[in-house]
């Protein structure tokens, strides 16, 4: 595919109906729904790095196979968000972003390096993802092709994060000392990236009326969001197991 | 966002991190494939959050759409080819007028139909070059500044091509260009009924999709 995604086969034969939305509203969601169609379809490769990081530090395969599943699921969504971007009446295409080096964290043991970007894909990412896609779907209608569509992609993303609080459930009683210590000096790190760049996608404008049809939420109740599941859910959540 | 979608929204993900918890606690890790398979009737509360794993396993989505038009290439607009007049004081000649009086075409509507909205391409060359042309002669400061938006927005003809700028973006990605720089950048929305708005041409949330992590060195950076 090179240096484009262009899902445009892929997406026309599954594009929602949407006559009957504002019209007025198709240049902010064609936008909206490309920019996600970008974010979810290349965000496949987080998953498969992560899957390879498992592989290399001896996970068990079956937890392999279920990050590579995330992958799949990924590549899908960037489906979906291109068929409502062909709905819109756009074209599936988009360059393709370039995306920084996936941290092998040298400097931790390799467990640890696992659940460093374990943590701040499924428990910091995918959990926003979760808050933020969630009350998306709760404002928008229901009962129509859109609001199927976006179920699909919200059940993935719960998904994708129950993952990561259950592998950390699960291990992070054995954790050693070294292990632990290395995992609580990222914690800050991976803060100050998730807040930054969740930030970044967060516009900080009202939504526009009826913008919640189409799935235009607004930015400035989103970050509100954004704050309330920091504090209340993933701090808390990661505080059960290490100082943060 | 009411409080109420804020406080569901936190409970779902909430759920998420804590049921985790709750589950292990429970010695219950060995249903976590049947879990993975209803996880959204797990995440959430009564209500919203009741949709199944099952029938949301498929990558592909039912396609009740007919899709007659969509594949289609009929032009909607039509170029008139009638030699215009000076265009009041700006100097600038209209390489064609509409009989309404408009630049390059007649009256555009802005149509959710857009792939089949492929203009003809004498009208939007002409369109492109208008809009190029207004916004340098609307700049303030002796054509230093920057264009004069509330100017532009007065232009119909402006307008109007920024409408067929936008229905042809959709077919013909290399518009893009033109679209956001005359019609998106400049605050002008031809095809907002209600005025200029901003509202109408972001882009709006898109936090989807995990981000590469950063490594250790993004403190470094100055990142906090």
């Amino acid at each position: 595919m090179g240096h484009v995604i262009d899902l445009q086969t892929a997406a026309a034969p599954v594009s929602p109906d949407l006559s009957g939305y504002p019209v007025a509203l198709f240049v902010a969601a064609e936008a909206t729904w490309r920019a996600r169609m970008i974010n979810e379809y290349a965000s496949h490769a987080v998953f498969e790095a992560l899957a390879q990081q498992m592989t290399e530090a001896n996970f068990e395969p079956e937890l392999v196979n279920e990050c590579l599943q995330f992958a799949s699921e990924e590549r899908s969504h960037g489906v979906m968000c291109g068929a409502v971007v062909t709905a819109l009446g756009g074209r599936a295409w988009a360059e393709r972003p370039e995306l920084a080096a996936y941290p092998a964290h040298r400097d931790a043991p390799p467990r640890a390096a696992v659940l460093r970007n374990l943590i701040h894909i499924c428990c910091m990412s995918e959990t926003v993802a979760v808050a933020l896609i969630g009350a998306e779907r709760l404002e928008m209608p229901r009962n129509n092709e859109l609001y199927d569509l976006l179920t699909r992609i919200y059940a993935d993303e719960v998904g994708h994060a129950r993952f990561g609080w259950r592998v950390l459930q699960e291990l992070a009683p054995s954790l050693t000392t070294a292990e632990r210590e290395a995992i609580e000096r990222y914690l800050p790190v991976a803060l100050a990236h998730l807040k930054e760049h969740e930030l970044a996608h967060l516009p900080d404008i009202e939504a526009p009326p009826n913008g919640a049809s189409l799935g235009l939420c607004s930015g400035r109740d989103a970050r509100v969001l954004l704050d309330e599941t920091i504090a209340t859910v993933i701090l808390p959540g990661l505080r059960r197991w290490f100082r943060c | 966002m009411d409080a109420n979608v804020r406080r569901r929204a936190l409970r779902a993900a909430a759920k998420v991190a804590f049921g985790a918890a709750f589950l292990g606690a429970c010695g219950s890790n060995a249903n976590d494939s049947a879990l993975r398979r209803h996880p959204v009737n797990n995440a959430g509360d009564s209500g919203a959050e009741t949709d199944s794993r099952a029938e949301t396993n498929s990558p592909t989505v039912p396609n009740h759409r007919t899709d007659a038009g969509l594949t289609g290439q009929t032009p909607i607009i039509t170029l008139v080819e009638r030699e215009a007049p000076a265009v009041g004081d700006s100097g600038l000649r209209r390489d064609a007028q509409a009989a309404s009086g408009l630049a390059c075409v007649e009256h555009v509507e802005l149509t959710a139909d857009r792939t089949s909205s492929v203009p003809e391409p004498a009208a939007l060359s002409c369109c492109v070059a208008y809009n190029d042309q207004r916004l340098v002669e609307s700049a303030v400061d002796g054509g230093n500044g920057p264009a004069s938006y509330p100017a532009l927005a007065a232009d119909e003809s402006f307008v109007n091509c920024c409408r067929l700028i936008i229905n042809a973006a959709s077919s013909l990605p290399e518009t893009w260009t033109a679209l956001r720089t005359s019609c998106c950048a400049s605050d002008v929305h031809g095809f907002d009924p209600e005025g200029p708005s901003p509202q109408y041409q972001h882009i709006y949330c898109t936090p989807w999709g995990p981000a590469v992590p950063p490594s250790m060195d993004y403190v470094a950076q100055g990142v906090a």
